[in-house]
């Protein structure tokens, strides 16, 4: 397994060389280190936002998913083309008012917004528990594929432990301009090893099209809802798209890749080519199905696409696959731990500790945050394993429910504080209750979250009106910078159109 | 005008193929047979709607969002 073993160093000797490079072009401010002073390439913007949101859940789990349930994952390709959307609907403007009010971090959005320090550290407070556990989901996935990939040679503990390092040397030197330059390499290795294996994989019994037949014929369960054992149906699927799309655009990592961008036109393009890369999963459906026919029975369904890779490929394209898989990893963590350290440095340190901090003061701090998270996350990844999948559904969900106020703040002026601290409370709430009380099952099958984001909703609309508006100086400077927003948006089409006559 | 109707039928064709792929109307679609070009039904469906939403896309870009002049 050398040509493995040499793949995987090579795959995480290029990231440190190019967070290097990156490093080299940052001016050292706080700033830059965080989001790139709002000057993000579109180019690096696209591919930051698609490998970030691409994580090891769509990498091993939607393989998982079709090998044991069925169909349902092929819901993802809606959740692309909703989280592709709302991207543009609601992205845009959060990137707009974070240029014109100079945000960096979620809180400082919904803090401002809703005039209200509750508010701020409850969102600083959601954002952050909610993306350890998602993070060390990634962690261990990544560490395992390296495992797998070396054959054994590099155990658990040292993949996991190669995997943080790296990261950690290119986030601190390089900030979030290293860390979007190393997911265009994750992002390109990972859209086009999944289809491209998917389609090689599949020619073993004749190429998609006599596995789709031979599939009708064998086991025609696999082709239709509820799948198999008949668990995966409408409610899972309906679930499963909302949370994810909605999870993964509130995760912190995601906002701060709102902010940095430089040019507001690349969220007009953005649903476009979010939705298009979605073509990836049909390399999934492909891998699993061809697995239940030739390789059924794998225990850990998890295991389904490293098994089939290192069975069926040659070994040097598998291994490249596989740090594809690695990759899916690595682009989502090192965006997570970046993005979780800035919230830290920025919402608790900055504002609680000491609001004089210097510039380099607080890249500082961010860096010692990133190097504390991370060694907390190594640990949990080595001995709280087995129970992070549940918790991982949570911390979508969780995030998931930044949505209502995100919302509440760009389309409804009657929001207020109290129905937003209210509605997060009570939304969080309910989806932990249903989720960790035993012997309490979240009614019509629908995830927790689901439940979460209604009440969420109900109690925002139904407090808001009930308690006393915001302050009106703030409802009229957002009022206004809106207002902006949108003439902008159809005077520049006015031009347009008058330049087309 | 014409314009605000072109910029309201984009929004509606993208919401329209999400209903068609996450209301319970995906239920009626959830049938192996008729195969076409060699996909199973519920498979030639989302691909189908998520194509459409897609190109929507692609469309809304060329012709309308990507047109706006970009905010710095």
């Amino acid at each position: 397994m050398s040509a493995g073993v040499f793949i995987i160093f090579l795959f995480l000797f290029i990231p440190l060389v190019v967070g290097f490079i990156a490093a080299a072009r940052s001016n050292n401010s706080s700033s830059d280190f965080f989001i790139q002073g709002r000057n993000m390439g579109s180019v690096a913007a696209f591919f930051t936002v698609a490998a970030t949101w691409w994580s090891s859940f769509a990498f091993l789990g939607s393989n998982a998913s079709f090998y044991t349930e069925g169909p349902v994952y092929l819901t993802a390709f809606a959740w692309n083309v909703l989280f592709g959307y709302l991207y543009y609907i609601v992205g845009k403007r959060v990137w707009y008012l974070g240029k014109k009010f100079d945000y960096v971090t979620p809180s400082d959005f919904m803090g401002d917004f809703y005039d209200s320090e509750k508010v701020r550290i409850i969102v600083g407070a959601v954002v952050t528990i909610f993306t350890i556990p998602y993070l060390q989901i990634q962690l261990t996935g990544g560490a395992y594929l390296i495992e797998v990939t070396s054959g054994g040679v590099i155990p658990f503990w040292l993949a996991a432990f190669l995997f943080y390092a790296v990261i950690i040397v290119y986030v601190w030197v390089g900030g979030i301009r290293a860390i979007a330059w190393t997911d265009i390499i994750y992002g390109a290795i990972l859209f086009f090893g999944l289809l491209l294996s998917g389609i090689y994989i599949s020619n073993l019994v004749g190429g998609p099209i006599s596995m789709f037949s031979e599939m009708q014929r064998m086991h025609p369960e696999f082709l239709t809802l509820p799948g198999p054992d008949g668990a995966a149906g409408f409610s899972s699927w309906i679930s499963l798209c909302i949370v994810t799309a909605l999870g993964a655009l509130m995760g912190p990592q995601l906002w701060l890749r709102m902010y940095a961008v430089k040019d507001g036109q690349l969220f007009n393009l953005m649903p476009f080519l979010i939705a298009l890369v979605a073509v990836t999963y049909l390399g999934s459906v492909l891998i699993s199905w061809t697995g239940v026919l030739e390789m059924p029975g794998i225990e850990n369904a998890d295991q389904v696409l490293p098994i089939m890779v290192t069975e069926f490929m040659p070994l040097a394209l598998g291994a490249l696959i596989l740090a594809g898989g690695a990759a899916a990893a690595m682009s989502t963590s090192n965006s997570q731990i970046h993005a979780v350290s800035t919230v830290i440095t920025k919402d608790f340190y900055q504002r609680y500790k000491n609001p004089k901090a210097s510039d380099k003061r607080l890249t500082k701090v961010s860096r010692y945050a990133i190097l504390i998270f991370s060694i907390v996350a190594y640990f949990m990844a080595l001995f709280v394993p087995g129970v992070l999948v549940a918790i991982g559904l949570v911390a979508f969900g969780g995030t998931a429910q930044l949505i209502v106020p995100t919302l509440g703040a760009l389309f409804w002026k009657r929001s207020n504080a109290s129905g937003a601290i209210s509605g997060l409370i009570g939304g969080v709430g309910i989806m932990v209750i249903l989720t960790f009380i035993p012997g309490l099952n979240s009614p019509l099958g629908l995830d927790p979250a689901m439940w979460g984001l209604a009440l969420n909703t109900i109690l925002f609309i139904a407090v808001s009106l009930a308690t006393a508006p915001r302050n009106e100086k703030v409802v009229e400077r957002f009022d206004k910078a809106l207002e902006m927003f949108k003439n902008n948006e159809e005077e520049t089409q006015e031009v347009n159109d008058e330049k087309a006559l | 005008m014409k314009n605000k109707r072109s910029t309201v039928f984009f929004h509606a064709a993208v919401i329209f193929g999400l209903i068609m792929l996450e209301t319970p109307i995906v239920l009626l679609a959830n049938n192996i047979e008729p195969m076409i070009f060699g996909l199973p039904f519920l498979i030639f469906w989302v691909l189908f709607w998520w194509l459409f939403c897609t190109i929507i896309f692609l469309i809304a870009y060329i012709k309308k969002w990507g047109k706006k002049k970009s905010i710095r």
